[in-house]
């Protein structure tokens, strides 16, 4: 056993009625690569925020390298060599990227109070160079860049401190397979030099080739660590759902039956960015796949198909021949959008549970112009039910419930609207294994019943687990389509992609 | 615990309504509760909270209108030039509501069509029929004084009833619940299928329409229309809801409640600041640390602006 570079003991935290963590204990040694793997709300991003000084326990302590450790901040915790890249975006979008990795360090390069823009360019270059994210402009403002890139400049800030702890917080989703590498690289980095980096992620295979150690946690308790040796991914998901997960976790038929209807149809779609003459027909009661790289223009289809934003060239009708030019005239047919960025496009944060379900039904709720409360509530009553939303009631706000749980929240709006066409792009997207399981088994119902679906996702065993024809993009264009069949591999599809 | 801090926000306005009363009770006396200063506060409250209440429709998208005093002025204007072409009362109503509408029409057209912040866009308005007052009266008032002025017996009535038809169309139809989702989030607005731009108009239009009966009421109590009519009354309206409770940012923080209770409390601090002896000059520095405190409060920390789209 090395030695021991971290160790929590008996921490405590509440929010309001519910425990976040209970009497947990942790222990990070030199050289390790720990997981933290549990459903959403289990506590992971809890503890490891206590450590980066995020937020303070209410009981319990911390020890680093043996002396007390209880940051009252972040930027303490750093100073004491604990750096965290957070799971929600942790750069300020209207500051210049050489401003963001300096945030608060800005005095080191200043002269006589003013800073200099020069020096701070070339520190932030040095940075972004020394993680191999050298191709990311320092001078350019934050909100120029994609959400990968704003991801790195946080790896950046994070590892120019040369930390001893390196906190990373479920970051890998917002990556895609070369970001995911510099990610990679500065974990072992870390590890090389007998550092510790504790590493959240949903992605299990994930954190069972990344990780040394796992630690899993259920609602606020540690259920146990195991070592390298001991991972196997059954034995860690009954540990995180408590019970034994049966059945195949995607589908098991594998005939790919679909209606003989075709409800939608993309003749040479093309958008503004990325999309290029994409052209599809999608069936009733049929899941067509769309994978590729987060680049390939798998996102902003979806944004065509749905009408969010309007095609160049092409259009996209339905079965009667309604032509969809914008979102009004896709829900009114019934269409159904789930956003790859839930907060910001999918859901009203300060809205309650009921609110939300109801928004794309009104239309249909309304009587005599006026939209009776009873109506409401019986909608929300029924999604809250069938897609088993764990809440206090429908009148809490969105904002209170887990990932999963605000996931469901969306998909109810859609139920409630009885939509016939779903578009989703990663509806599975940082929600756990019990949530995601139950929206496989949901989408499954819903192709049965006749719904049309168009799952747009980055995670291929999804794709390939859950789609009765799968399309690959790249650059934008079909490159490549396959049928539903057991001897699919993900090997197969990956040549397509790149 | 977070339930009960919930309701308890939900209502401090109403508290603060009860505090500030009791306070000028006991400083003002007899002064502050007669019977002719109370009939006052109701005729002072009735323009503030009838623009209020209309004005909440905008501010529940995440609109503002810094235009509603000037139209005010120039529905007036035209309604008194209209009235002394044709001398018939029945114009004075139509004219200032629809001078109040189109204005509304053609500031919600600036904002969304041309994605214009509507701060801009109404200051704008502003600016314009300020102009055309101006232009028009130059130093000259209009006198409309051969109809007397309608008593509370009526404006009471009407009040209520704007306030009832304006809180149902917030709380029941599809206007208040998507102007009121626009304001929450946009983008999960848009992409559950609501038109986004005609129910942002139809708030101004319904605002207009708040204006339009405030103007006819206001004239007819002046008797004189002169340039310095509905001077610094988007203010105090912000101010109002803003002190009632409601959220600048926009959403579902946008209920009737806050238009009413604020629009009283602004007044009331007004007029029991002059009672107690306060010269008039100083409430408007009141005023304006009031706002600012309120905001403090109230804007919703988790949001990147203050100001709204």
């Amino acid at each position: 056993m090395s030695e021991v570079l971290l160790s929590v003991h008996k921490i405590n935290k509440q929010f309001g009625p519910t425990t976040a963590l209970r009497d947990v204990d942790f222990t990070l040694c030199r050289g390790e690569v720990h997981g933290l793997i549990g459903e959403n709300g289990s506590g992971k991003s809890t503890l490891t925020s206590i450590i980066a000084g995020i937020r303070g326990a209410d009981s319990g302590e911390m020890f680093k390298e043996g002396n007390p450790y209880k940051p009252a901040s972040v930027v303490e915790a750093q100073n004491l060599g604990v750096a965290m890249i957070v799971q929600e975006m942790g750069t300020a979008p209207d500051i210049l990227v050489a401003e963001n990795i300096f945030l608060g360090k800005e005095k080191r390069y200043s002269r006589f109070g003013l800073v200099s823009k020069k020096a701070l360019n070339k520190a932030a270059a040095d940075a972004l160079g020394k993680i191999g994210a050298g191709a990311i402009p320092a001078g350019a403002p934050t909100f120029k860049l994609n959400p990968e890139d704003r991801k790195l400049v946080e790896l950046a800030k994070a590892m120019y401190e040369e930390p001893d702890v390196l906190i990373i917080d479920e970051t890998t989703t917002a990556l895609s397979n070369d970001g995911r590498k510099l990610l990679y690289n500065a974990v072992e980095k870390m590890q090389s030099e007998d550092k510790g980096v504790i590493f959240i992620s949903h992605d299990l295979e994930e954190l069972m080739s990344v990780c040394t150690i796992m630690t899993v946690l259920r609602d606020g308790d540690i259920i146990g660590t195991l070592t390298k040796d001991e991972f196997d991914e059954s034995v860690i998901k009954s540990m995180m759902v408590g019970r034994e997960l049966t059945g195949n976790y995607y589908r098991n038929d594998y005939d790919g039956v679909r209606g003989e209807e075709a409800v939608l149809r993309a003749e040479h779609l093309t958008g503004a960015e990325m999309v290029e003459d994409v052209s599809f027909e999608l069936h009733a009661g049929e899941i067509l796949g769309f994978g590729g790289l987060a680049n390939g223009g798998i996102h902003e289809l979806g944004r065509l198909l749905f009408g969010i934003d309007s095609a160049i060239v092409g259009s996209v009708t339905l079965a009667d021949g309604t032509h969809i030019k914008d979102a009004s005239t896709a829900v009114k047919n019934h269409m159904g959008y789930v956003s790859k960025n839930r907060d910001e496009e999918a859901i009203m944060l300060n809205a309650s549970i009921r609110n939300n379900v109801v928004l794309p039904s009104l239309s249909k709720l309304v009587k005599g112009g006026l939209v009776a409360g009873g109506r409401e509530k019986a909608l929300t009553d029924k999604a809250i039910c069938s897609l088993e939303v764990k809440c206090q009631s429908m009148e809490q706000l969105t904002r209170y419930l887990s990932g999963g749980n605000k996931q469901k929240v969306v998909f109810g709006k859609w139920l409630g609207n009885d939509s016939e066409i779903l578009i989703l792009d990663c509806p599975t997207r940082g929600v756990d294994v019990g949530v995601k399981q139950s929206m496989y088994r949901l989408m499954y119902d819903l192709k049965l019943s006749g719904c049309a679906i168009v799952l747009i996702s980055e995670e291929l065993a999804e794709l390939i687990g859950m789609s009765d024809r799968l399309y690959i993009l790249k650059n934008g264009k079909i490159n490549g389509e396959f049928a539903r069949s057991p001897e699919l591999t993900e090997q197969d599809v990956i040549h397509a992609m790149i | 615990m977070a339930r009960f801090k919930q309701k308890l926000s939900g209502l401090l306005p109403v508290i603060g309504l009860l505090v500030v009363f009791a306070i000028f009770t006991a400083a003002g006396g007899s002064k502050f509760l007669s019977g002719r200063n109370l009939n006052l506060i109701l005729n002072q409250s009735f323009t503030v909270m009838v623009v209020a209440i209309g004005v909440t429709m905008i501010h529940a998208h995440g609109g503002i209108d810094f235009s509603v005093g000037a139209v005010l002025a120039l529905s007036e204007m035209l309604a008194a030039l209209a009235y002394k072409q044709t001398g018939a009362p029945v114009v004075l109503i139509v004219v200032t509501v629809l001078v109040a509408v189109i204005c509304g029409l053609i500031t919600g057209m600036i904002t969304v069509k041309l994605r214009i912040p509507p701060f801009i866009s109404s200051l704008c308005m502003q600016f314009a029929c300020r102009g055309i007052v101006n232009t028009v009266l130059q130093a000259r008032s209009i006198g409309v004084t051969e109809i007397k002025e309608p008593g509370l017996g009526v404006k009471l009535p009407v009040l209520i009833g704007l306030a009832v038809i304006v809180f149902c169309i917030l709380e029941f139809t599809k206007i208040g619940k998507y102007n009121k989702a626009i304001g929450e989030n946009i983008k999960a607005a848009k992409s559950s299928g609501v038109n986004v731009d005609i129910y942002r108009i139809a708030a101004y239009l319904i605002c207009g329409v708040a204006i339009g009966i405030a103007a006819y009421f206001d004239l007819l109590r002046n008797g004189v229309m002169s340039t310095n009519v509905g001077y610094g009354l988007e203010m105090r309206v912000i101010i109002a809801v803003v002190l009632g409770g409601l959220s600048l940012s926009g959403g579902y923080t946008a209920t009737m409640k806050s238009a009413v209770v604020g629009s009283l409390l602004i007044i009331i601090i007004i007029n029991g600041l002059t009672i107690v002896g306060v010269p008039n000059t100083y409430t408007g520095i009141i005023q304006g640390i009031i706002f600012l405190f309120v905001i403090l409060f109230t804007y919703k920390r988790d949001r990147l602006g203050l100001l709204p789209r």
